[in-house]
């Protein structure tokens, strides 16, 4: 083969090869309301926080507060990240709170919500659960999570309905 | 200058030197000034007195066609020693590989993913090195690129009949063509006096799911007159016309909430599959042209056009009953659309002192059309949320969308191994009336609106509608000089150096910069080191939107953007073998490998744009084209992508791998023709939700929740195409028979985002065709 040939076949099939794949996170979808939607409205001093469990480790998904029009913001900034359930009169539910991470989430087993406290440094979640659900393989590069349990208020508690997490990996080239 | 930009130009610039000391040893063949040996059966090349100056800008030529190129340096230049990686498509090539759109023609070039849908095919473009909207679309020189969204549809609004060569640029080329020449550069060049002397007749007719009876004419004329053909004509008046493709949807959003950057939530489906039925035909109106003399072009693209669309981008069909709202005639939803591009043009050129010194002006205006009507979301039902007109608006602009400009491109021979190329450009795009939305409103929301908004407020029908700004009316200005210097440094080893300033009263001064080396390393054989810059402005859409719409899903216009930008390191390989040979004329052989980096990438976050981070881009291109005896012929591409963003990883929606083989057999010499093309294009991705069928009714229908989200794999897909032709009839006419997508693949293209919001299926894309024509020359 002479050596135009040779690197021209070098070019074409070499290059393709050697490429790494990249992670860059994941995206995260929650859906969280009850049946009262107020109930999951932000406390002036308390948010939202979601964790996974991966490799018996927490890690931190995001952190959110809801407002008075169930609205949801990061916490703590000012961009709006989705909205807690809710259904409009005469209109369709709106839900879906958007998170996207840095970690790798491919092996995360469970997923909780907590409320914890504004300003707090500790990174460990509250022991104040209100939804707790196991993950589960989805489809195709989803791992999703049915959420359960109860958000206090007032001394009494309120469960959760068509809570739900979907974590969409973040792979690298189509199989 | 950015200490990245430093690195990467010091680093093109060693690479340069090193390959240039090393190039004093290789003196065994010249730096070819003309076309190799045998590159091409033309004849030789005409003399300046000839009125075909080799070396005049934008000038004509010869040669073998496919072996020179205009746009890579603004004069002709052979594709194997221009400093860019460039391939040429003829009007023989079009006819012989029947292709029927410059998206088609895109399909099967190294480095681009040609006619990719969005909106389920209400826009069609063409993405380069993996990435939307970075392609600068030229019409013989002019930028037709729409500003409002950065993207240029290339459906039938072009003639092929018209078309005399298409010249395509993988990567960026910003110092020589400015704005948009992120990562491609596609120059439409249409036919003139020297390619019809007489008359040319072109009847066709086809069928199919995929082109439903579909028809079409096309009259050409070109001559020469007056003072040894100074007065030079060609005129093509064109007509396409069908009822578009059948498309099966896997499932209807009838409605849902309207997602980001409006709330995300339920969305209701018909979860079962739908076809297209009863479409609405669509027309293509072209007349393309020029007159010259002497000097002097005047140039036309004058379109009309009613583009019927028959799924809504969500996915409804817009052609069953859904279209029928309770009141019965309140809306239309046929989607009728139309964004022809006409372009008028007057160019200029001459050479001076000896032929040592070249001028071409061109000044130009172009109208792009915006008409949506309706630019539906979701079309009307029972179950429409809002009223019974459903959820969709109209968007036009009563005047357009004009851009006037003016280029000057010069070029200057320095000594005989230096060459200037320079030149300067200004124009304007004027968005002057705006563009307005015009939708359904409720009761409820009519309230909430100033006195001066009610005011707009009217009622169609029994519907009361409401008509705002979706655009205000806005008006951008860009100058820019551009300086390239071509040097010999031996006679084996060119190279040449660029810059580029691009001035605007909407962005800050851009500087672009670009490098290159051209070593004929032995024989017909020569390496390319590139490097190139590029960029885009931001898109109206992104910086003079109006916000505070009502009755369109909108967006926070950011008027403080920066230009995104590109930039690319290329090395390339070409060579020519096999030449003269018993059976063979020549072997061609391309190869590049490319690492481009795009920075400042605008992106829309939730309604809210701003510039995010980096993409890179490794790229692989590759041609081979194997000539034989008797004019048959088998060529084929293979083009490799990958696109890492620092924020997002991989892209997935687009394919990392695509595959072209096509050939050309003469069955009767010179006469009666076989070709095929097989396209292959690798797996994509697509993020989609998932309707499940099985889900408890909402209403009769199926409702899909935001965690329903998947990553859904779209398989490979095999595109063959097969044609036929009988030449030289009576020595006038040509007949000819082509094929598409024969082996009938169903088959569906992502969304070019990855988003699953709004576009939450794939695009079904047409499944099999056939068309038929006789051309007549008299």
């Amino acid at each position: 083969m002479n050596r135009p040939l040779a690197l021209l076949v070098a070019i074409v099939f070499s290059c393709p090869a050697c490429l790494p794949d990249t992670f860059r996170g994941s995206d995260v979808v929650l859906e969280v309301g009850t049946q009262a939607g107020p109930d999951i409205t932000n406390r002036s001093t308390e948010h939202y926080e979601l964790f996974a469990t991966v490799n018996q480790g927490v890690v931190s998904i995001g952190k959110f507060r809801v407002d008075a029009e169930l609205v949801a913001w990061e916490h703590p900034g000012t961009q709006k990240i989705g909205v807690a359930n809710r259904q409009p009169a005469g209109g369709l539910p709106q839900s879906g709170i958007r998170f996207t991470t840095d970690v790798n989430l491919a092996d995360a087993e469970n997923v909780f919500l907590t409320i914890e406290k504004n300003g707090e440094t500790d990174l460990s979640p509250s022991e104040v659960v209100i939804g707790r659900g196991t993950l589960v393989d989805g489809r195709r590069s989803v791992l999703v999570a049915d959420l359960e349990g109860e958000v206090p208020v007032l001394g009494a508690t309120v469960p959760l309905v068509d809570s739900r997490v979907a974590v969409i990996l973040g792979e690298g080239e189509v199989d | 200058m950015s200490s990245r930009s430093t690195a990467w130009i010091l680093a093109t610039a060693l690479a340069l030197m090193a390959g240039s000391a090393h190039a004093q040893d290789w003196e065994e063949a010249p730096l070819i000034e003309e076309l190799p040996e045998g590159l091409g059966d033309a004849p030789a090349q005409e003399s300046p007195e000839d009125g075909d100056d080799d070396s005049v800008l934008v000038a004509e030529f010869g040669l073998d066609e496919r072996y020179v190129v205009l746009s890579a340096v603004k004069s002709r230049a052979t594709i194997q020693e221009v400093p860019a990686i460039v391939t040429v498509i003829t009007a023989d090539e079009i006819r012989v590989r029947g292709y029927r759109t410059i998206n088609d023609l895109l399909q099967t070039i190294p480095g681009f993913e040609g006619d990719r849908w969005e909106f389920n095919g209400w826009t069609q473009e063409a993405i380069a090195r993996g990435n939307p909207r970075t392609v600068l679309i030229l019409l013989n020189g002019v930028n037709i690129v729409d500003p409002s969204r950065n993207q240029t549809t290339l459906d039938r609004k072009i003639p092929m009949e018209a078309i005399k060569r298409v010249e395509i640029v993988s990567g960026p080329g910003g110092v020589l063509w400015g704005s948009n020449a992120l990562l491609g550069v596609v120059n439409i060049i249409t036919k003139d006096a020297d390619d019809l002397d007489g008359a040319e007749v072109i009847v066709g007719a086809g069928g199919g799911p995929g082109e439903q009876l579909a028809g079409k004419t096309s009259v050409s004329y070109g001559g020469k007159f007056l003072d040894g053909g100074k007065l030079r004509l060609f005129s093509n008046l064109n007509l396409f016309t069908s009822l578009g493709p059948e498309l099966t949807v896997d499932s209807q959003k009838v409605v849902g909430i309207l997602p980001a950057p409006a709330d995300d939530g339920t969305q209701l489906y018909i979860a079962e599959t739908g076809t297209t039925s009863d479409p609405t035909r669509e027309y293509y109106f072209n007349f393309i042209g020029q007159l010259g003399y002497g000097d002097l072009t005047l140039e036309w693209m004058i379109p009309w056009e009613r583009d019927a669309r028959q799924v809504a981008g969500s996915g409804a069909l817009l052609t069953e009953d859904l279209r029928t709202d309770k009141s019965g005639v309140a809306f239309d939803t046929e989607g009728i659309a139309s964004d022809p591009i006409t372009v008028l043009a007057l160019a200029y050129k001459t050479r001076l002192f000896g032929d040592n010194f070249g001028v071409s002006a061109k000044g130009y205006f172009v109208r792009l059309e915006i008409n949506e009507d309706p630019l539906a979301v979701f079309p009307p039902s029972n179950v429409s949320p809002r009223t019974e007109a459903g959820v969709f608006t109209r968007l036009k602009s009563p005047d357009g969308l004009l851009r006037y400009g003016l280029n000057l491109d010069m070029d200057l021979k320095v000594t005989d191994s230096q060459k200037l190329v320079f030149g300067a450009e200004v124009f304007q795009d004027n968005l002057a009336s705006g563009a307005q939305t015009t939708g359904p409103i409720s009761d409820v929301a009519i309230e909430s609106l100033t006195p001066e908004q009610r005011a707009r407020v009217f009622t169609e029908n029994g519907v009361q509608f409401f008509t705002e700004d979706l655009f205000t009316p806005v008006k951008r200005t860009i100058g820019a000089l551009y300086l390239v210097d071509e040097f010999e440094l031996s006679s084996a080893v060119a190279l040449s150096a660029g810059a580029r300033l691009q001035l605007s009263d909407a962005y800050d001064p851009t500087t672009l910069l670009s490098g290159a080396m051209v070593w004929n390393v032995a024989g017909d054989t020569y390496l390319k080191l590139n490097y190139a810059e590029g960029f885009r402005p931001p898109e109206f859409q992104s910086t003079d939107i109006n916000g505070d719409a009502v009755n369109q899903i909108t967006f926070t216009p950011n008027d403080n953007l920066d230009v995104e930008t590109s930039r690319a390191a290329e090395l390339e390989i070409n060579t020519v073998l096999l030449k003269g040979g018993d059976y063979v004329n020549r072997l061609y052989l391309r190869a590049d490998y490319s690492v481009s980096l795009l920075e400042d990438i605008i992106v829309n976050e939730r309604g809210n744009f701003r510039n995010s981070g980096t993409r890179l881009i490794h790229s692989v291109e590759a041609l081979a084209r194997l000539e034989l005896r008797g004019g048959h012929e088998i060529w084929g591409t293979y083009y490799f992508v990958d696109v890492d963003d620092s924020e997002l990883g991989k892209l997935r929606q687009i394919a990392n791998h695509v595959v072209n083989v096509g050939g050309r057999v003469y069955v009767l010499p010179k006469t009666w023709e076989f070709s095929a093309l097989l396209t292959w294009i690798g797996p994509r991705e697509d993020r989609n939700r998932f309707v499940d069928p099985s889900r408890d009714k909402l209403i009769g229908l199926t409702p899909v929740r935001p965690t329903d989200v998947f990553i859904e794999e779209l398989d490979p897909v095999y595109l063959l195409r097969v044609g036929t032709r009988v030449l030289d009839v009576w020595d006038v006419a040509t007949f000819s028979v082509f094929g598409y997508n024969v082996l009938n693949e169903t088959w569906h293209d992502p969304d070019l985002f990855f988003d699953d919001g709004s576009l939450t299926r794939p695009y079904p894309k047409p499944r099999w065709s056939v068309f038929g024509q006789a051309e007549v020359r008299f």
